[in-house]
């Protein structure tokens, strides 16, 4: 690591990023909001070190799909740990953060386990 | 008002045909031995009894058509003849009768298998229809439940927080919990309508997954004070499914039993091959499972609405109203069948029929 790990939370609902960012916080005092796919792809684009982020997105989003921007920013630039937070998944959902290698946490979930899903994110890269 | 012939002879076929034959009687008797055609004018009575009576309604008048018959010519003729002329008619009543009892037959059922088909139709479009509308809200509910029990746990796990602050807040929690369950369900239950018969299912050992579903409703059946015994009557049947698909066919069938008996009592499972008419008539095999409680039964107003969604005559937090509609999904989406007998204060039986691989 080459320096403090940004945690990255996009999701177009503002209680829902400030839910993540209380619960994270202790770990993750670092956190930065995106409110859409497009405001993710940039933030990413500018970032060149995925080893030094921690990212929780949505998957329906205004703009772009959060899947479709991780999966392209990823093939550019290394895999990061990823969490996917999306509401009662279907199997196609669940294939696609298979493949990217990402951590599923279905919505609602609990905060042990948006904890937990973050830990196992990163036990994946390791 | 209008009455029409058909109607008043489909009431009352008996004395429409008496009075027919008498009718025809006199006819035959006045006519004379000339006029041969009016013995012809009994099949209109036969035809009546036949059709709103059946075949031996039919042979009865038949028997009775060529017994006058016999008898007014045997006024004007030699009995020999009488007789062999009562004998040729009573032959050709006899066929008649017989072709139209088939043919009625045949009719009924058909119609009987169109009203099936129609009301399968109907039931199918209406889950569609519920099925689209299920999954939008249900994508929809998931990040404001979320925000919610996330709150509510953050006030829980607060040291700020006052006693009551912190009950309330799990009071809050166990509910978005509910809610969960209720959409999590709901989408279930939606998502069926995507992969039904699509994809090829592998074959499976339908005793395994029944057996699966009654080991893990085992101890929720013994803290209700009930049992479930399960009753295994073939050696191996192969049906294609998903395996928790059946398991979760059989263990909702269970579950309904299980709270339809609050008094305790025994929820049997069984499962056998058998022979049945399918989906379109024509007899084939299927692996059966029967599941059948000692409990309550099922109002009559109430069997026909038991497989919609949301129906329930359940207590709030028992069930959502969905079980028996996912069950009726899965079941109809297997090629399968499912029926239901019921006796109130006596129990229910469900019987589900799915092909054989």
């Amino acid at each position: 690591m080459t320096g403090v790990v940004q945690l990255v939370i996009a999701d177009d609902d503002p209680d829902m990023r400030a839910l993540v960012r209380a619960t994270l916080s202790p770990e993750y005092p670092h956190a930065v909001e995106v409110v859409d796919g497009r405001d993710l792809f940039w933030h990413l684009v500018r970032q060149h070190t995925p080893q030094d982020l921690v990212i929780v997105a949505d998957v329906k989003m205004p703009a772009y799909d959060g899947l479709d921007v991780l999966d392209a920013w990823q093939e550019e630039h290394g895999e990061a740990p990823i969490v996917i937070i999306t509401a009662f998944p279907d199997d196609a959902v669940r294939e696609r953060v298979e493949r990217l290698g990402a951590t599923l946490l279905p919505k609602p979930f609990s905060r042990a386990n948006l904890r937990a899903a973050v830990k196992a994110a990163q036990a994946k890269l390791a | 008002m209008t009455l029409r012939v058909p109607t008043v002879v489909a009431c009352y076929p008996w004395p429409a045909t008496v009075v027919l034959v008498l009718l025809v009687a006199s006819l035959d008797y006045a006519s004379g031995l000339e006029i041969t055609f009016v013995e012809l004018m009994y099949l209109v009575p036969l035809a009546f009894a036949t059709w709103f009576r059946g075949r031996s309604a039919g042979l009865a008048t038949a028997a009775a058509a060529a017994a006058i018959t016999t008898a007014i010519t045997g006024d004007e003729i030699s009995t020999h003849a009488a007789v062999l002329n009562g004998l040729g008619a009573l032959g050709i009543y006899a066929v008649f009768v017989w072709l139209l009892a088939a043919l009625q037959v045949h009719v009924e059922r058909e119609a009987e298998r169109l009203r099936g088909v129609t009301d399968q139709l109907r039931h199918a479009e209406r889950l569609n229809v519920l099925g689209v509308l299920a999954a939008g809200v249900a994508h929809e509910l998931g990040t404001p439940l979320n925000v919610i029990s996330g709150a509510a746990e953050m006030l829980e796990e607060d040291p700020g927080s006052p006693a009551r602050t912190r009950e309330l807040s799990r009071t809050v929690l166990n509910q978005t919990t509910r809610i969960t369950a209720i959409v999590q369900n709901l989408l279930d239950f939606a998502r069926r309508g995507g992969n039904a018969l699509t994809k090829v299912k592998p074959a499976i050992e339908l005793q395994v997954a029944v057996s699966t579903a009654v080991d893990l409703l085992a101890a929720t059946a013994r803290k209700r004070g009930t049992t479930i015994e399960l009753v295994e009557g073939a050696p191996s049947l192969a049906v294609r499914a998903n395996r928790q698909e059946v398991e979760q066919v059989v263990s909702n069938l269970i579950l309904n039993g299980i709270q339809a008996m609050p008094h305790g009592g025994h929820v049997t499972v069984e499962t056998r091959s058998e022979q049945h008419p399918g989906r379109d008539g024509r007899p084939r095999t299927f692996g059966t499972i029967v599941v059948e409680d000692q409990g309550r039964g099922i109002a009559e107003s109430d069997l026909p609405h038991i497989f919609d969604p949301f129906f329930t005559t359940k207590d709030v937090g028992e069930g959502t109203g969905l079980g028996l509609s996912v069950t009726y999904g899965i079941v109809t989406d297997l090629g399968g069948m499912i029926d239901v007998a019921t006796e109130i204060g006596r129990g229910t039986r469900f019987v589900v029929r799915l092909p054989l691989a």
